[in-house]
């Protein structure tokens, strides 16, 4: 019998191939982010660009626009790649579905429920709480949003562990386009006064962030990440499915509502600052697999929060190249990227066609 | 891992309220080869589902050595009892490594490195259970048969003092049952693990257990193959208006009188 | 200014368009080649020409260059022909360069339109009464309002928000139906109101080059309702204001002014040329910005924030919010522009019946632009304006200005 004689891609001998990806992820997303900054509607040489981010009392043109917008825009696309593309995999993992992310399974529209009955119960309430919300609106639409993250959520899971994985995708988009109905719905119903503070609303982007609001969205998305890492090591358990998990020692429940916990803390600030963002979180974790080679969850978060940024970030920035007469949307861009994606899942991955 | 062996006492297995087996006793040393054989509904796998702690007892206890399954904290229970079930595991992007390496996942840190003597352990279980061919590639991708020697490679690799397995040999063809439940034997005998197998293939049970648990009627009997057989215990336990098992060949056989006569009666 | 109005009518033109290509004349002979008849001359508009053929009848040519909103036109010239012939008057054959015209007997006795200025123009007229459908319950006219509150009124739909209900046309038992379109796929209901007995005029304000022309198109409407003379005199009313107030700017300095509303995200519907850059020019007013004027593109373009903070900081003034627009909330932005910094910022939110998502500015407005030119003079020299303002109004730090987070 020889023992030895085993391949290369056995645990030991594994190259650490995650550790090679995450050093060229970080080159490409620094790549991303600097030519994020050097070009758009208007090009700064990218020496001003580096000169700018370290003398930030520069008052040149320049300086404006690389202080005020750039730098919040391209950081706000940073933190909400990351916790889109850790929120799929903690949600591809809970479900054990491909093609489960936080918008694709309808948490993004929970999300936006909860802030459109925020801001629909404000102006109901009357003046003095719409000045609140005004005032307050970070924290109280992310709270909003957190709740109905939340709800969905759970909603989804447990219906997640009765219903096929393509069912459980229908469900939902289905969610989705009925959120999309009630928040038009809400709208219609409350004053024109309320729906300012969410119009625009159904068009994901990372502009809209203002830099003193950057704070609250990385440090909440920050504890997302944590938790999401102290669920690492139990989920890869649980990818054998829920009694496979307990054999080696896990508790499932605990696990989930942790694993949920995380996602919510990293699903729900995005969704209140940058409305819904499609199809990073659902296609970032197939990328982080791919250059892993591995489904172990560990090794896929850094590679998943990596390329979560840098796709935003690359969205991002072909949205604000200087485009005639045109804006692109940002969901239009990763659509183009992402949808393929989907429907190669659908057709060849064994579990989406009702194979396993 | 200490070889220890496994006793039911008074044990009462089933789901709520509802007892499936009552005041099951038995005793296996270290080391031993035991196959659980009884006929579909017959409780096998509430008892093995029992004995590896994934659900509680309703009376009595399961033991291992000294210590008593049902309460024992699951880490500390997932370091002494492997499982390998029917139920088919899948998950986007899992590879055969990732499977195997989760036998050690007790044994690890928070983070789940594996350290080098965890290496060892998966290289020799991968070894052991003849999954080396498969290592590398995606487990989704494997046929059933090789699914289920790469879920023993990730039991073996957890060196457990028990090792439960039901039903774990459906998708396999004749050679390679034969060798799986060899390789299991040998295992439990070169380590000293208890191995608890169930089994719809009777013949092979019969022909490799040490030890058979046969569930019938409620009732757990408990000996050497050879002894249920001659006790007429075995086919007490299967015989059907078309087969009965025939102790001196030690296989079913048709009755082909019974047959003759009913299908003469009734035409 | 008229950018919502835009929002609302751009589509539908387009659309517009696109079925009279199909469905009408598509004719090429010259407007009125082969036609005994006398020009009625319009100062302004030039999306539309009227002929006198005598005996009462006229015949009324329309084409236009349709841009998508804030972008450029698409597609050839579009045209329609209508023949508007007196009740007890004869309909002359259709044929030659009358060839393919809907007819229209005048004076039409009751109107359906989904477009809110030409109620303006009605009501203006003094024949608000023969509005027998509307858009919806949204008129800002509250008579109107409380018309189509007690069911007096048939509800169309206004283009931008659903396609026009036909059974709502066909229960008015219009004469006549003035349409806007919000989307190409509703411009299909006008062969089918047609065919229920109801012509349809198609509205080009949004196309016209001046903004007085779209003030012609209440001549238009007199012409239908047989109230020229009221027509006329209105046009002129506006025209004398306008020209008072260009006068009144004129003797004034220049100043500049950045007309450029929030529409979320980073971007901004700025401004930039035709019509509404002449609105402001004719106030006096460097436009922050601004390009050549072109007929084929809109009077808006969309830029990106950093656009406006490479190239309009130094604007004394900016209108930056539009009627019911966000408020951008990025202060640190704002601070770096002289119109924010002096204090000379300001929304078109007067005039506003916002639970009911009504604004004047988007009906009278668009048929009174002397209005909204008033503003804008009244906003760069508040001295020698004492009027009240009607739709600007100061917004952020100017003092007593709303909060700039609304």
């Amino acid at each position: 019998m020889t023992t030895l004689a085993l391949p290369a891609t056995t645990p030991t001998v594994r190259p650490k191939r995650w550790v090679v990806g995450a050093v060229v992820l970080v080159l490409a997303v620094v790549a991303a982010v600097l030519a994020s900054l050097s070009y758009g509607q208007v090009a700064i040489p990218l020496a001003e660009v580096l000169a700018s981010v370290f003398n930030p009392s520069a008052d040149t043109t320049a300086a404006r626009i690389l202080h005020d917008l750039r730098l919040p825009r391209v950081g706000t696309a940073v933190v909400a790649g990351a916790a889109l593309g850790v929120a799929g995999v903690l949600m591809q993992a809970l479900l054990r579905n491909p093609v489960a992310d936080a918008w694709s399974l309808g948490l993004l529209a929970g999300g936006q429920l909860g802030v459109a009955l925020t801001v629909a119960g404000a102006a109901f309430a009357g003046p003095a709480a719409l000045q609140f919300l005004e005032v307050f609106q970070g924290v109280s639409l992310t709270l909003g949003a957190a709740v109905g993250v939340s709800v969905a959520a759970v909603a989804v899971l447990w219906l997640g562990r009765r219903v096929g994985p393509v069912t459980l995708l229908v469900v939902g988009l289905m969610l989705s386009f009925t959120v999309q109905g009630i928040v038009s719905v809400v709208v219609h119903f409350v004053s024109r006064a309320g729906s300012k503070v969410f119009s625009g609303w159904n068009d994901g982007n990372f502009a809209s962030v203002v830099p003193a609001e950057w704070p609250l969205l990385a440090g909440v998305v920050f504890v997302g990440l944590l938790l999401a890492g102290a669920c690492a090591k139990p989920l890869n358990a649980l990818l054998l499915g829920e009694t496979y998990a307990k054999s080696l020692g896990t508790h499932v429940g605990r696990l989930r509502g942790l694993a949920l916990t995380a996602t919510v803390l990293l699903v729900a600030p995005v969704t209140a600052f940058c409305g819904p963002i499609t199809f990073i979180g659902l296609i970032v974790p197939h990328v982080a697999r791919a250059i892993a080679k591995t489904a172990r969850i560990g090794p896929l978060l850094p590679l998943a929060a990596l390329s979560g940024a840098l796709l935003a970030v690359a969205a991002d920035f072909v949205v604000h190249l200087p485009w005639q007469q045109h804006f692109l949307h940002l969901n239009a861009v990763l659509a183009l990227v992402g949808a393929p994606v989907v429907i190669a899942l659908l057709l060849f991955s064994p579990v989406m066609r009702g194979l396993r | 891992m200490n070889a220890v062996s496994l006793t039911l006492d008074r044990l009462t297995v089933g789901y709520g309220d509802k007892a499936v087996l009552t005041g099951l006793d038995a005793r296996v040393e270290p080391g031993g080869f035991v196959c659980v054989l009884g006929r579909n509904g017959s409780g096998k796998s509430t008892l093995l589902r029992t004995v590896a702690g994934l659900q509680s007892a309703l009376g009595g206890r399961v033991r291992l050595g000294d210590a008593s399954v049902g309460p024992m904290p699951p880490t500390e229970r997932a370091r002494r009892i492997a499982v390998v079930l029917t139920e088919q595991a899948h998950s986007p992007g899992l590879t055969v490594d990732d499977v195997v390496a989760l036998g050690r996942q007790p044994f690890t840190d928070w983070r789940g490195r594996l350290s080098a003597e965890d290496q060892a352990h998966v290289r020799r279980a991968f070894d052991l259970a003849g999954a080396t061919p498969f290592a590398g590639r995606l487990f989704d991708d494997l046929s059933d048969g090789e699914r289920q020697r790469v879920m023993i490679a990730r039991a073996v690799a957890q060196r457990p003092a028990l090792m439960v397995l039901d039903e774990i040999t459906a998708f396999l063809d004749l050679p390679g049952r034969v060798e799986v439940m060899a390789l299991l034997r040998r295992h439990a005998r070169e380590t000293g693990t208890v191995v608890l197998l169930s089994s719809h293939d009777l013949d092979l049970s019969l022909q490799l257990a040490d030890v058979v648990w046969l569930l019938a009627d409620g009732v757990l009997r408990v000996g050497t193959p050879d002894e249920l057989i001659e006790q007429g215990a075995v086919g007490r336990a299967f015989d059907t208006a078309d087969v009965a098992f025939s102790a001196e060949r030690g296989r079913f056989e048709l009755r082909q009188a019974a047959r003759a006569s009913s299908s003469g009666s009734s035409s | 200014m008229r950018l919502a109005f835009h929002q609302a009518t751009r589509f539908g033109l387009l659309a517009a368009g696109f079925v009279l290509a199909a469905c009408g004349p598509a004719s090429d002979a010259p407007a009125t080649g082969g036609i005994e008849g006398t020009p009625i001359p319009m100062d302004y508009a030039t999306t539309f020409s009227v002929t006198d053929l005598g005996d009462g009848t006229r015949l009324v040519e329309m084409r236009a260059s349709v841009s998508s909103w804030g972008g450029e036109a698409e597609g050839p010239e579009q045209r329609a022909r209508i023949a508007l012939v007196p009740r007890d008057g004869e309909v002359p054959p259709l044929t030659g360069a009358l060839g393919g015209a809907k007819v229209v007997r005048t004076p039409v006795e009751r109107v359906a339109t989904n477009f809110a200025p030409y109620e303006a123009a009605l009501t203006a007229l003094g024949v608000a009464d023969r509005l027998v459908a509307v858009g919806g319950t949204t008129s800002y006219d509250d008579a109107v309002h409380a018309r189509v509150m007690a069911g007096e009124l048939e509800q169309i739909g206004y283009g931008w928000h659903r396609p026009p209900s036909l059974d709502a046309v066909a229960a008015s038992e219009a004469d006549v139906m003035l349409m806007a379109l919000a989307d190409l796929s509703y411009a299909e209901a006008i062969p089918r109101i047609e065919a229920l007995g109801t012509p349809v005029v198609p509205s080009f304000m949004a196309a016209e080059p001046h903004y007085l022309g779209r003030v012609d198109y209440v001549r238009l409407v007199g012409m239908l309702t047989g109230r020229e003379a009221q027509a006329d005199s209105f046009v002129t009313m506006v025209t004398d204001e306008v020209d008072r107030l260009k006068a009144l700017a004129a003797s004034q300095p220049k100043k500049s002014v950045l007309f450029a509303w929030f529409s979320g995200g980073d971007r901004w519907g700025v401004t930039v040329r035709n019509d509404d850059a002449r609105l402001l020019r004719d106030a006096n007013a460097e436009v922050a910005l601004s390009e050549p004027d072109d007929a084929r593109l809109d009077a808006m373009a969309f830029y990106g924030t950093e656009r406006l903070l490479a190239d309009a900081t130094d604007a004394d003034c900016w209108v930056i919010q539009e009627s019911g627009t966000e408020m951008y909330r990025n202060e640190s932005v704002l601070e770096r522009f002289r119109a924010w910094q002096e204090g000379c910022v300001y929304g078109t939110i007067l005039q506003a019946k916002p639970s009911r998502n009504a604004w004047e500015i988007f009906q009278d407005g668009v048929i009174r632009p002397d209005y909204m030119l008033g503003d804008i003079v009244k906003m760069l020299h508040p001295e020698v304006r004492p009027e009240p303002f009607r739709y600007l109004a100061p917004v952020g730090p100017t003092p007593g200005a709303a909060p700039i987070t609304s």
